[in-house]
């Protein structure tokens, strides 16, 4: 599509052979591209208080929540994954398990109404995007205090 | 007669125009408290109000770099520019296919109000 546009764009472009042009788009691309930036709901958030007392709290430890809908041939099933969702479904993640890895986490659903305020609170997109049926998660990770 | 003839299809295509150019304001999140610069209040610090807050981050991915956290982008502009240590009461908001939108109050950290325990009484004067 680019090396098309571009041989509408300047004669110099249209005595190239296809093969050049379609190269020297390709190059363009890849520049282009490289530039462009990746974007997520929260990279690194200092602080984000559920209760509204931000006096030091104690530890509880990482924690990790998550929320997925699907998509089945284009039609979403509870709209898109919402982070209320995923920070209500916070379930503590025990030290080595900060990789995202799910062995025994344990939904504490109970012990979240403790949870004052998180820091460094990060999310990421997660699941796949098949040709009928799609799966999109969010997953917000950070240290809770109580 | 030409319009007497079209008069419902006018209507209905100037409608349909005037509620796409309707921005779509969708909230995404609400929390109590936000902050990119401090991690908790120290002993004998309080938050001071100090107005509404607004602000409005679009992403660019011409522009922009690397990875970007928005709700950080929003966060962050809105405590540089109203210089406000945390941002209280907050709702982010999906405003269109690539904007979103802050509200919230901004609020400075001052010294605590001593608690009246705290208090040392004066000592009554004496009645002559």
């Amino acid at each position: 599509l680019i090396s098309y546009a571009l041989s509408r764009m300047h004669p110099i472009f249209k005595n190239l052979k296809r093969k050049s042009t379609v190269l020297f788009a390709s190059a363009l691309s890849i520049i282009v591209c490289t530039r462009c930036a990746t974007y997520t709901y929260a990279d690194s958030i200092k602080t984000i208080s559920l209760s509204g007392d931000l006096r030091k709290g104690i530890s509880i430890g990482n924690i990790r929540g998550e929320d997925c809908t699907w998509q089945i041939l284009g039609y979403k099933f509870d709209g898109d994954p919402s982070i209320v969702r995923a920070i209500s479904s916070a379930v503590f993640q025990p030290e080595n398990e900060t990789d995202g890895e799910e062995k025994t986490a344990t939904p504490v659903v109970a012990k979240i109404k403790i949870l004052r305020y998180i820091n460094r609170v990060h999310t990421q997109s997660r699941g796949f995007d098949g040709a009928v049926l799609a799966k999109n998660c969010i997953v917000v990770t950070g240290e809770g205090y109580k | 007669v030409t319009f007497a003839r079209y008069r419902y299809s006018i209507f209905v295509t100037t409608l349909a125009v005037l509620l796409s150019g309707c921005e779509m304001k969708q909230k995404i999140l609400d929390l109590n408290a936000v902050s990119m610069t401090s991690e908790n209040l120290k002993d004998g610090e309080a938050l001071k109000e100090t107005g509404p807050v607004s602000n409005r981050f679009c992403a660019d991915s011409f522009h922009d770099q690397g990875q970007i956290g928005i709700l950080d982008r929003l966060i962050q502009i809105t405590q540089e520019e109203e210089s406000a240590d945390y941002l209280t009461k907050v709702s982010f908001y999906r405003t269109g296919k690539t904007c979103f939108l802050l509200e919230g109050i901004g609020n400075t950290i001052v010294a605590a109000a001593p608690k009246p325990s705290e208090v040392i009484p004066r000592p009554k004067a004496k009645k002559h």
